[in-house]
C-alpha cells in the first residue's frame, strides 16, 4: 500500500489465460519516479518486454493506468491510459482516454490494471473492490460500442471494444462511454486476447494529503481554466473543431493526402459551420470544466460530434465538403470501434494510390457516397477493407507510394500538415508512438494556431519540442487532460494576438531557445513554481510528494526516454525518426523554399539536446536517468 | 476606397455575429472601423485583437493599403488536439 496519498495504492495484475489475479508490486519510490499514467505504464513494460515480442503474443501486456490526480476533485482529470505493444507500429503505444473507467478503477482500490495472457473464449472482466470475475462474453461479441456498454452494469466504469477490435483491425480503439483510447490499435490487442470489456465498480475514496490546500488549488485552477480565452471560450464554443480555420490560414490543414495545406471548401467543414448549423450542445468528460465535446444530431440521435482530427482528415484530406457526412461517419467509426485518424488517413492514401493507378480500389477523392460501406468492410475485414484494416504503412508495402504514405513509424499522422509548421514536423518524426500530434509536443499551437512563433524557421524548434514533449508527458502521467496545458499560453497574448506584447512573445520564444535547451538538459534549473502552472501544487497537495516544474520536467524526460528504450528493445533502430518524403523533399507551395520540413537539420539539434545518438539514448543519458 | 471582402473566424465570428461582409476601406485599420459599424451591440474590435490575413497571406501592418477585390480574414487564436 502507498504511504503517498492521492493514489489508490495497489496495482492489479490479471491473467486471462488462467483466469487468476494478484497484486503487482508497486512502491512509493516507483510512484515518485513515474507519477502514473503513461510513464508508469512505460516503466512496467520496460521491465517486461523482450526483443521480438509482438502485439499479438500471449505475453504482450495491456497496462491500464490512472494518475494521482484522477479522482481527487481536480479539473479535467478523469483520464486513463492504455499502453501495450502496438500491432500497427510494433513498438509501444500509449493511448489516453476520458470516459468513466479511470475514475471507477480507482474506486475499486487500484491505480492500474495489467492484463496478461489470452482468454480461451470471449470474455468480460469485472473488477470490484475485493474480487475479479471472468464472465463469458459470447452474448456481447459482435455488438457495436453502445449496445455493448448498454448490456454492462450501468453504474460501473467501462472499457469495451467493437467489431473492429474483435477483427483485429490494426487501429481499433478501446472505448469508455463516448471517449476513445484511439491510437495504436489497443482495441486489436483486446480483441486478440478475446477481451470484449472490462468494468470497474467500487466506492473507495482517495485519501488526500492536504484537503483544504487542494480545495483551494482546485478553486484557482477551475477559475483559471474558465477565464482563459482558449479553455474558457474557444474550446467550449467551437471545440477542437475551431482549429480548422486557423489551420487553413496557416497552410497547415492536411488536404488531399497531405499534398497541400489548404482546402478550397474549408468553410463547409470548419468549426464555425459545426457550431452554427449542427451543434446541439457542448459537453465533456466527468470532472471537466472545459466541455469541448460537440454533440450533434445523427439520424435522430444526439451523439458525440467530430473532433478536429476527424473533421480535417475526413474533410479536406479526402476532398469531402459535406459536414453532415463527417458527423455520420464519425458516429459510425465510433460504433464500429475504430480510430478515426488512422481510418481516414489510410483511406486518403488508398485514394491517391487509385488516382495514380497503383491500386484499383474504387476509392476517389471527393467521391464519398460509399465510404460508410468501406468503413464497415474495414471493421469486419471484408474485401478491400481487409487490406485497409492494416493501415497506411502496410498498404504501401503492398502497392507502393511509400513517399506519400503519410505515417511515422507506422502510425498515420493527425490533420496538421507540417510543411506549414516545421516544428510540428520534427515532433511527428520524433514522437515515440509514431505520427501523433500530442506525443510530438504539439508545437503547432505555438507555430500559428495559439501563438505566432515563426512556423518556418528551424531555429530553437528542437529545444521547444523537447520541452513540450517532456512537460506533456508528465501532465498526462498525473492524470490530466492535455487541454489543461493551454492556460500556460498567457491570456493577454491570446486575447490580443496582434498586439506588441504578442509580437515580443512570438519572437522571444525563438530567441530564448538556448535557455529552453538548457532546461531540457538540466530540468533542475526550473525547480520553481509559477502561478500559471497549477499541476505541481495539485500533485503536492493531493499526494504529499514534493513537486515543482523542474521535477515535472525531469519525470517527463525520464518517461520519454524509457518509452524510447522500450521501442529500442522491440527493434527500433537508427532512422526511425523520419517523415514521408513528400513532407521533407517536396515544397508545399511551389517556389517557396520555406515550405518543406528541414528534418535532418532539426534532428541533429534534437538528438544533441536529448543526449541521443541516431535516435537512441546514450549510455550516459540512461545512467543519468536511472534507466536500467 | 477599395471594395474588399471580409471574413471573420473563430470566437471573433461567434461574438461579432459577422461571418462575412463586403466593405470599402483604404487600409486594414479602416477595415476594423467598418466592421465595428456592422456589429450590433457594444462589442468593438481593433487591429490588436485579431490575426489578419490579406489574400491568404499574414498581414502584419495595419496601414497596409488595400485594392479592389482583396480578401481580408480576421481570426482569433485557437487550440485543440
Amino acid at each position: 500500500m502507498a504511504e503517498l496519498k492521492g493514489y489508490a495504492g495497489k496495482v492489479l495484475k490479471i491473467d486471462l489465460s488462467s483466469e487468476t489475479f494478484e497484486d503487482f508490486p508497486w512502491s512509493d519510490a516507483d510512484r515518485e519516479r513515474t507519477l502514473g499514467g503513461k510513464i508508469m505504464a512505460a516503466d512496467i513494460l520496460f521491465h517486461h518486454i523482450k526483443p521480438n515480442m509482438k502485439a499479438f503474443d500471449e505475453d504482450n501486456w495491456l497496462v491500464v493506468t490512472t494518475g494521482p490526480l484522477t479522482g481527487c476533485g481536480c479539473p479535467s482529470t478523469s483520464r486513463f491510459n492504455i499502453s501495450t505493444i502496438s500491432p500497427l507500429t510494433n513498438i509501444v503505444t500509449s493511448s489516453n482516454c476520458g470516459g468513466n473507467f479511470g475514475l471507477s478503477l480507482k474506486k475499486t482500490g487500484f491505480d492500474a490494471v495489467i492484463i496478461t495472457g489470452k482468454a480461451k473464449k470471449p470474455t468480460y472482466v469485472e473488477i470490484t473492490e475485493d474480487n475479479v470475475l471472468f464472465h463469458d462474453a459470447s452474448d456481447l461479441w459482435g455488438l457495436h460500442i453502445t449496445p455493448t456498454q448498454d448490456k454492462l452494469p450501468p453504474k460501473a466504469g467501462k472499457m469495451v471494444i467493437g467489431p473492429a477490435g474483435e477483427h483485429k483491425v490494426l487501429y481499433a480503439g478501446v472505448f469508455s462511454g463516448e471517449r476513445t483510447a484511439g491510437r495504436g490499435g489497443v482495441g486489436a490487442v483486446f480483441g486478440d486476447k478475446n477481451l470484449k470489456a472490462v468494468t470497474a465498480d467500487g466506492s473507495i475514496k482517495n485519501e488526500i494529503f492536504d484537503k483544504e490546500a487542494l480545495k483551494e488549488t482546485n478553486k484557482k485552477w477551475i477559475e483559471q481554466l474558465r477565464s482563459h480565452p482558449l479553455t474558457g471560450r474557444q474550446m467550449p464554443r467551437l471545440g477542437t473543431a475551431g482549429l480548422i480555420s486557423p489551420m487553413q490560414a496557416h497552410k497547415s490543414l492536411a488536404t488531399k493526402n497531405f499534398s497541400r495545406g489548404r482546402f478550397d471548401d474549408f468553410e463547409m467543414v470548419n468549426g464555425e459551420e459545426l457550431a452554427e448549423k449542427y451543434l446541439v450542445k457542448n459537453s465533456g468528460c466527468t470532472t471537466c470544466v472545459i466541455q469541448c465535446t460537440r454533440r450533434v444530431n445523427v439520424g435522430g440521435k444526439v451523439v458525440k460530434g467530430p473532433e478536429l482530427e476527424t473533421l480535417g482528415l475526413l474533410g479536406a484530406n479526402i476532398m469531402n465538403n459535406s459536414l453532415e457526412l463527417i458527423n455520420k461517419w464519425n458516429y459510425e467509426l465510433d460504433e464500429l470501434g475504430m480510430d478515426t485518424i488512422s481510418s481516414a488517413g489510410t483511406i486518403a492514401f488508398a485514394m491517391e494510390l487509385n488516382e495514380k493507378g497503383l491500386w484499383d480500389n474504387g476509392l476517389k477523392f471527393g467521391e464519398t457516397e460509399k465510404l460508410s460501406e468501406v468503413f464497415d468492410d474495414i471493421a469486419y475485414r471484408r474485401g478491400i477493407g481487409d487490406i485497409l484494416a492494416d493501415g497506411t504503412k502496410r498498404v504501401a508495402e503492398r502497392f507502393g507510394g511509400k513517399e506519400y504514405a503519410i505515417n511515422v513509424k507506422g502510425m498515420e499522422l493527425a490533420a496538421y500538415e507540417p510543411r506549414g509548421a516545421v516544428g510540428q514536423g520534427l515532433g511527428y518524426a520524433t514522437s515515440n508512438r509514431g505520427g501523433c500530434h500530442l506525443n510530438a509536443g504539439y508545437t503547432i499551437v505555438l507555430e500559428g494556431l495559439g501563438l505566432n512563433v515563426n512556423p518556418y524557421t528551424s531555429k530553437s524548434k528542437a529545444a521547444i519540442n523537447i520541452f513540450f514533449q517532456n512537460f506533456m508527458e508528465t501532465i498526462s502521467a498525473a492524470g490530466c487532460c492535455l487541454f489543461t496545458s493551454y492556460v500556460v499560453l498567457p491570456a493577454p497574448v491570446i486575447n490580443k494576438p496582434n498586439s506588441k506584447l504578442a509580437k515580443v512573445v512570438n519572437v522571444g520564444f525563438i530567441a530564448v531557445g538556448p535557455v529552453i535547451a538548457l532546461m531540457d538538459k538540466h530540468p533542475a534549473i526550473a525547480s520553481m513554481n509559477m502561478p500559471l502552472i497549477m499541476y505541481p501544487y495539485a500533485i503536492k497537495n493531493a499526494t504529499g510528494m514534493k513537486m515543482d516544474i523542474g521535477k515535472m520536467l525531469k519525470i517527463g524526460e525520464r518517461g520519454y526516454n524509457i518509452e524510447r528504450q522500450c521501442n529500442i528493445i522491440l527493434g527500433q533502430g537508427p532512422g526511425a525518426d523520419t517523415l514521408p518524403k513528400r513532407l521533407t523533399n517536396e515544397l508545399q507551395v511551389a517556389g517557396d523554399k520555406r515550405t518543406k520540413v528541414p528534418l535532418d537539420k532539426m534532428l541533429k539539434s534534437y538528438y544533441r539536446i536529448r543526449g541521443w545518438k541516431d535516435g537512441m539514448p546514450k549510455e550516459s543519458k540512461l545512467k543519468k536517468l536511472g534507466i536500467k | 476606397m477599395a471594395k474588399v471582402d471580409v471574413k471573420c473566424f473563430g470566437v471573433l465570428r461567434l461574438d461579432s455575429k459577422i461571418d462575412k461582409a463586403s466593405i470599402e476601406a483604404d487600409n486594414i485599420e479602416e477595415v476594423f472601423e467598418k466592421v465595428n459599424k456592422l456589429i450590433e451591440g457594444d462589442m468593438r474590435i481593433s487591429y490588436g485583437d485579431a490575426l489578419v490575413y490579406l489574400n491568404s497571406e499574414r498581414c502584419e501592418s495595419k496601414r497596409k493599403k488595400l485594392n479592389d477585390g482583396d480578401q481580408v480574414w480576421l481570426l482569433s487564436p485557437a487550440s485543440g488536439g
